[in-house]
């Protein structure tokens, strides 16, 4: 478990050595994750849908974020699997 | 019967709003206009150009004006000037006088969706449709768009209008083609599925990975 704010937990998480972490889902910690700047990696499964509603990925909160395409894959259902970096630090 | 061909600039949140940067491109207090072109390359410039002078294109009028205030007054020679002053324009909106001032513009007066419904069965060139994005949740309303091709940027910017904002009709799509340019933009392009998504996977070929692997 990890106690207290999040984003103080992960970050020093993150300053241990040891596997690469995997966030799967979960919208809010995501949320938070990407607004402290402490996610690396994006691998997003761009699918062929039109929802038109619906919890987003990236906060509303103007910040401009630059990220870096490293990879992508297509599915045979038509989605678009890319993996994104983001800019160290 | 023609074929609506809607075009977009995107963020990897959905933005659409002013990514050329042309006029103030504030609207709703955006501070991020002209956000595509530093992204522009000799691939992208590859893939717009497949259709360039080989269709029509549809504007709504914000999208009309901004090129129209830009692209005629642009130094020659350049790719654009001459293929979009050449090129025919539809313009649909419910206010633009006549006569329009861009040469070889038409306005489609009245309700936009019959317009181009009507517009659809004739026969001749696809429209393209560039930016207009209140025309195009107009047109998906109505299931006239026949393909759109979305160049996915590699950028988030939290603000600004969106192509597919909350409330706008749902829709699903069969990827036909995917690009990747050296800047990391994604020109997705997508048609209304008939059922689902079988087809993907013959146009892909050996790219193609079953979904149920794509996941770690």
């Amino acid at each position: 478990m990890l106690r207290g704010d999040v984003a103080e937990a992960v970050g020093a998480l993150k300053h241990e050595d040891g596997d690469a972490l995997h966030v799967i889902g979960s919208a809010q910690l995501v949320r938070t994750l990407i607004e402290h700047g402490l996610l690396d990696e994006f691998r997003l499964m761009i699918d062929p849908v039109i929802l038109g509603g619906g919890k987003r990925l990236f906060p509303d909160d103007g910040a401009l974020r630059s990220l870096q395409l490293v990879d992508t894959r297509i599915t045979t259902t038509g989605a678009i699997l890319a993996t994104y970096a983001s800019p160290a630090g | 019967m023609r074929r609506i061909v809607v075009v977009e600039n995107l963020t990897l949140d959905g933005v659409m709003q002013s990514p050329g940067g042309v006029g103030r491109g504030r609207s709703g207090g955006f501070k991020h206009g002209g956000w595509a072109p530093p992204y522009n390359d000799a691939v992208m410039a590859r893939e717009m150009a497949k259709g360039m002078g080989r269709t029509e294109l549809l504007f709504g009028r914000r999208t009309y004006e901004k090129f129209y205030s830009f692209w005629p007054n642009q130094p020659k020679p350049n790719a654009f000037t001459g293929v979009l002053n050449n090129t025919q324009k539809y313009v649909a909106s419910t206010t633009l006088p006549e006569p329009l001032p861009w040469i070889n513009s038409t306005l489609l007066p009245g309700e936009a969706a019959a317009a181009v419904a009507k517009l659809k069965e004739q026969q001749g060139k696809d429209i393209v449709v560039l930016g207009s994005g209140e025309l195009v949740l107009s047109l998906m309303g109505h299931s006239l768009v026949d393909e759109y091709q979305l160049l996915i940027h590699p950028l988030v910017l939290g603000s600004g209008r969106r192509l597919f904002p909350d409330g706008s009709p749902s829709a699903r799509l069969r990827l036909t083609d995917s690009v990747t340019t050296t800047t990391g933009v994604v020109i997705a392009t997508y048609q209304p599925a008939e059922n689902d998504g079988d087809q993907a996977a013959s146009r892909m070929g050996s790219q193609a990975i079953p979904s149920d692997a794509a996941s770690d």
